[in-house]
């Protein structure tokens, strides 16, 4: 079964942009424009293994929307991929995993290096 | 002739006169009559006031015993000389000798000595004039006089006494050692001959003394080691009267004016920082979405992704086609062209970003030998055919002169500097037509508590237009597209903002450039830097 990611970010064409990237690699996407969409998704349960995560949302804080997404689901993994270059995720995020390297700054001149983390936390 | 042999006929002629006997006892200077060895015959009521003998204690001892021991020993052989070849050290005339009183003290007086040859007799009458008054108004005149300059002589400004025409009458040290001065400060000397670049103050001085109110002159520009240094003058009219004149006062603010510039630069720094910081999110959106979609372009224009051969065989397109097509109308080069252009317009972004963070995020105990290597190592590796400068070519000479190599610091932003530093070097000594080999010379030196890095080039340095604006952003000489004017200004509030040490320039046209840096060894919290410093 192909890896299923799920992109949560509000700007449509960045979504596209990735989705498009990642489909090329095999790997099945769906898109939240919100932190209540990617709530949603996440609650009907169809088998999301991770989620590529703006920090910037317009209903909820990135960190925040993490922590309810894991209580959710707590196989879920998390990358993040955020517009402000001093990023650096919080102790309740280290907590369930999530590193410095985890986090990937816009723009991302290499999509290349995403794909490979995704098979590095699905692998594990 | 009379016959003075005996004691008593000598006695006799020095009291026989009662005319005589009342001047010389209302005196009021010492006078003493002595016989020819020096025998004391006569010493009036002034003379026992002032040496505390009665005259019958010293009448027949030898008069040297009221000098100070160092005239005692050769008293008698000024007399003999004095008689047998008339050589005067004292008699005929009169110079100042110390005296000794009866206790011991010693005081000074003026001695003069009179030769009396009359009738047969023979013998000298001294007068002595005590000076201790005078002595001690002297030295307290000298006291006065010395504090006065003391006092003058501590202020941290250069100060000058002129008279109302501008001729010098006082300085303190600081004015003599004036590295300015076109000659040597001296009384009466025109103070402008003295200091070419206060000419324009004598009208002011001028108009100071006749209107008693000072005038001050800001932030005179005045040239200083090569540069432009900056002095306030301020002229204080002296009480009108017999000694009408002025105190100049000069005060160099240069360094206060740097302070202020850089101030200015970081003030701009920082408000260019939150800017980024607001904006840094809404750009950062779109350059995602152009460089993703390059990378896409690139991608699905491949014949080598299974999904686009796939799909080409169902439209009956040859990929192998299309590619030769790209090729020859050279469509990749554009696509690389804009992903280029993205990551150039995010490193702008994130030099950006730097001056919003005040403090640098991880400090570390750093070698800082270790770091300058590691940076000379990464910018051999960064040879740029479109910048043309070819690392390789330079001849890098270290001098390391530290007792201890490790200080406290963000490693990655202390890299970052040196990388910038490094470059800019790298591209000043490649531009033009430079004969010589290009020569980068790093120096690690003890500071105090700080560590010195400098590093000098020997490139075609900067005028002083250049050398002014360097640190500011966006500031550069360099073609669009190949600086972005962020390098030293990022360099500048990383090591001043982040790790509270300092950076600055040594440069002139043709010099080579200079970069002085220094850097704390120990860490720094805000509020433990407020109070070390
Ligand atoms: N070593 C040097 N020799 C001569 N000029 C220099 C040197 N380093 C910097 N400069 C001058 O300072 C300017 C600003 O440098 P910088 O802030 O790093 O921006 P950039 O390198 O992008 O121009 C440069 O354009 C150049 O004129």
């Amino acid at each position: 079964m192909s890896p299923r990611v799920l992109i949560i970010d509000d700007e449509p064409a960045l979504c596209a942009g990735l989705s498009s990237f990642l489909e090329d690699e095999g790997i099945g996407v769906q898109i939240a424009a919100s932190g209540a969409e990617a709530l949603a998704l996440a609650e009907q349960n169809n088998g999301l293994q991770l989620c590529i995560l703006d920090m910037r949302l317009p209903d909820i804080d990135g960190n925040q929307l993490a922590l309810r997404l894991h209580q959710l689901d707590p196989s879920l993994r998390f990358l993040i991929h955020t517009g402000s270059a001093a990023y650096s995720p919080p102790d309740s995020l280290q907590r369930l995993g999530i590193s410095e390297r985890d986090v990937f700054s816009k723009p991302l001149l290499d999509m290349g290096l995403l794909v490979d983390a995704i098979k590095r936390l699905l692998h594990d | 002739m009379k016959d003075f042999s005996s004691p008593a006929a000598r006695v006799r002629f020095w009291n026989d006169d009662p005319r005589v006997k009342a001047i010389v006892g209302s005196a009021a200077d010492g006078i003493i009559g002595i016989d020819t060895r020096g025998m004391i015959e006569m010493f009036n009521p002034a003379a026992e006031k002032l040496f505390g003998y009665n005259a019958d204690d010293v009448i027949g001892r030898n008069v040297k015993y009221l000098a100070a021991p160092e005239y005692q020993r050769d008293h008698d052989q000024y007399l003999r000389n004095y008689l047998e070849s008339a050589t005067a050290k004292v008699i005929g005339i009169g110079r100042e000798v110390k005296g000794q009183r009866k206790d011991g003290s010693l005081f000074p007086m003026y001695l003069s000595v009179g030769e009396i040859k009359i009738d047969g007799f023979h013998g000298f009458v001294g007068i002595a004039h005590d000076l201790s008054a005078l002595h001690a108004a002297r030295q307290q005149l000298a006291v006065t006089g010395e504090l006065l300059q003391n006092i003058i002589d501590s202020m941290p400004s250069i100060i000058i006494g002129v008279d109302a025409e501008g001729h010098i009458t006082h300085w303190n040290q600081l004015a003599a050692a004036e590295p300015r001065l076109a000659q040597p400060l001296e009384v009466g000397q025109r103070i402008d001959q003295c200091y070419p670049h206060l000419t324009n103050q004598l009208s002011r001085i001028e108009t100071a003394i006749l209107e008693q109110r000072t005038l001050v002159s800001q932030r005179i520009s005045v040239p200083r080691d090569g540069e432009v240094g900056y002095v306030d003058v301020m002229v204080y009219p002296l009480a009108q009267g017999a000694s009408a004149g002025a105190v100049i006062r000069i005060d160099d603010i240069t360094e206060r004016v740097r302070i202020e510039e850089m101030m200015i630069q970081t003030e701009k720094m920082m408000s260019v920082g939150g800017l980024a910081a607001g904006m840094a999110h809404e750009i950062n959106n779109p350059l995602g979405i152009i460089a993703q979609g390059c990378q896409n372009l690139t991608r699905r224009l491949s014949a080598e992704l299974p999904q686009n051969r796939q799909l080409a065989d169902e439209l009956g397109l040859d990929l192998a086609l299309v590619e030769r097509y790209m090729e020859q109308r050279g469509i990749h080069r554009f696509i690389d062209g804009i992903s280029e252009g993205v990551a150039r317009a995010s490193q702008i972004i994130a030099d950006m970003l730097t001056y919003s963070r005040r403090s640098a995020s991880s400090f570390e105990p750093t070698s800082l030998v270790g770091l300058v290597e590691t940076t000379l190592r990464l910018a051999s590796h960064d040879y740029d055919l479109k910048r043309n400068y070819d690392f390789r070519k330079i001849r890098v000479l270290r001098e390391v002169a530290l007792s201890d190599d490790e200080i406290w610091c963000d490693r990655t932003a202390i890299e970052q500097v040196l990388l910038n530093l490094i470059r800019n070097a790298a591209q000043a000594m490649s531009r033009g037509e430079q004969q010589r080999t290009p020569q980068l010379t790093i120096r690690l030196s003890d500071d105090g508590p700080y560590i010195r890095v400098e590093l000098a080039d020997n490139g075609p340095g900067m005028d002083g237009e250049t050398r002014k604006r360097i640190f500011e952003p966006f500031f550069t000489t360099k073609p669009v597209g190949e600086g972005t004017g962020l390098g030293l200004s990022v360099a500048y509030f990383i090591v001043h903002e982040q790790h509270r040490g300092s950076l600055r320039v040594e440069s002139a046209p043709g010099r080579g450039s200079c970069f002085v840096m220094r850097l704390p060894r120990a860490p720094h919290t805000s509020s433990s830097q407020e109070a070390s410093s």
